[in-house]
């Protein structure tokens, strides 16, 4: 899922970077400081989730991880995956330097949306919340491809072939996902659902 | 519902197991000349060579030259096209891609050592190519060329011969070589990186909850 360097014209480079900018810095506004311990944390599971990989066929796919990283941190997710892309593309030269913004902007608006689609249902009975994390995990990745999709169909590439390939290729993830963060939202309603909730219901809770 | 669920998992993996879904963060690939030809391997970290996808290669003015498809080994050779600067793209499709560069120098050195012969064959005629062949005949199994067949070329033409045949033999003999060096190109994220990148994150955090807890 990452985008590697020499692939962007640099309007969609700068273009990414400014968003991924903009989303860091209101991520961080709205950042309670209750909740850093939280973001570190996440932000070193997505660090560390594209390193494992999950064998399919001839080939293999890695976690991303950033559906349950949306449900748990919301806008914070935005300066989580900066931080760990940036780690990445230093130590492991995955993506780049330049296309960071871009590539944050990929992984981390889908987990703010999937905060705002799928965070109200865990509130929900557990079949509601269980089905919320599977469409969390598989939708986060869906959008991912969907934007990288259209990132590279800036780049002058046809609509069709581009957006066609990037879903197909991210179908078994989709689903591995989905599963993954099924299990993620399981655990943590059995073991500490407080970290489900968002600060405001903390506060109001008594 | 836990335990369910477990069956039905590994039914999916199973299922997706027949898909075959191109998916890495990175690839990586390495060119290196040998004689007039130029070999690739396409790789992606750990090790899994990349199949059947385009390389382009373009020269130093971004004109593009000539494209293939790798093999089921991640390779694919070309011949040099002209004596120039070459960009190698390996294109991978959905966002991916590497490059590797040979240098002017590289090229121009790979095409000398094979146009040298050439530009001697006219200079010096048809004679020294009978006793170039002569002598390749000759040296296997001696250890020396005799000396009536030596006396009978000048120096430069000896050191010209040993040098060509020096060059093959290093080629082969480099080949595996190389191909070493290619597989070694990149083993993937190892341990250190791992926990260094690790370690980063938690002091990172450490500072922002070190700021918050100024500002309270």
């Amino acid at each position: 899922m990452h985008i590697s360097e020499g692939i962007l014209s640099w309007p969609v480079l700068a273009a990414g970077a400014a968003a991924a900018g903009a989303g860091t810095v209101l991520g961080l506004k709205k950042l309670n400081h209750e909740d850093i311990p939280k973001t570190g944390i996440m932000s070193a599971a997505f660090f560390v989730a594209s390193l494992i990989h999950v064998p399919l066929g001839p080939s293999n796919v890695h976690l991303i991880l950033n559906g349950l990283i949306g449900l748990l941190l919301g806008w914070a997710a935005f300066p989580a995956i900066l931080v760990a892309l940036l780690l990445q593309a230093i130590f492991f030269q995955y993506g780049g330097l330049t296309t960071l913004g871009v590539n944050t902007v990929l992984m981390a608006l889908p987990a703010v949306l999937c905060y705002y689609l799928f965070h109200p249902l865990m509130k929900k009975k557990p079949g509601v919340y269980l089905a919320a994390g599977f469409a969390c995990g598989a939708l986060a990745v869906f959008s991912s491809g969907l934007i990288m999709g259209a990132v590279l169909i800036l780049t002058g590439k046809h609509f069709l072939e581009v957006s066609a390939l990037v879903v197909s290729v991210h179908i078994p993830v989709m689903i591995v996902e989905g599963i993954v963060t099924l299990f993620c939202v399981g655990f943590l309603k059995k073991v500490q659902p407080v970290l489900l909730n968002s600060t405001e219901e903390r506060i109001n809770q008594p | 519902m836990k335990r369910q669920q477990i069956p039905l998992l590994a039914a999916l993996l199973m299922v997706l197991s027949v898909a075959a879904a191109a998916q890495a963060h990175r690839v990586i690939i390495f060119a290196w000349i040998e004689g007039k030809t130029v070999h690739t391997v396409s790789k992606f970290p750990g090790g899994d060579k990349v199949v059947d996808t385009p390389v382009v290669v373009y020269d130093g003015q971004n004109n593009r030259l000539l494209s293939g498809k790798t093999d089921e080994k991640g390779a694919f050779s070309f011949t040099i096209p002209k004596p120039a600067p070459l960009k190698i793209v390996l294109e991978a499709g959905t966002g991916h891609q590497a490059e590797w560069r040979l240098s002017e120098k590289e090229v121009r050195q790979a095409l000398g050592k094979s146009g040298g012969e050439t530009a001697q064959k006219p200079a010096s005629g048809a004679s020294v190519k009978e006793k170039v062949k002569a002598s390749q005949t000759a040296a296997p199994g001696q250890a020396t060329i005799s000396g009536e067949r030596a006396a009978g070329l000048d120096e430069t033409q000896i050191r010209a011969i040993v040098e060509e045949s020096l060059e093959k033999k290093l080629d082969k003999k480099m080949e595996p070589m190389m191909r070493m060096l290619a597989d070694m190109q990149d083993p993937g994220p190892t341990l250190t990186e791992i926990f260094g990148g690790l370690g980063y994150i938690l002091g990172l955090f450490g500072i922002a909850a070190y700021v918050a807890s100024k500002k309270r």
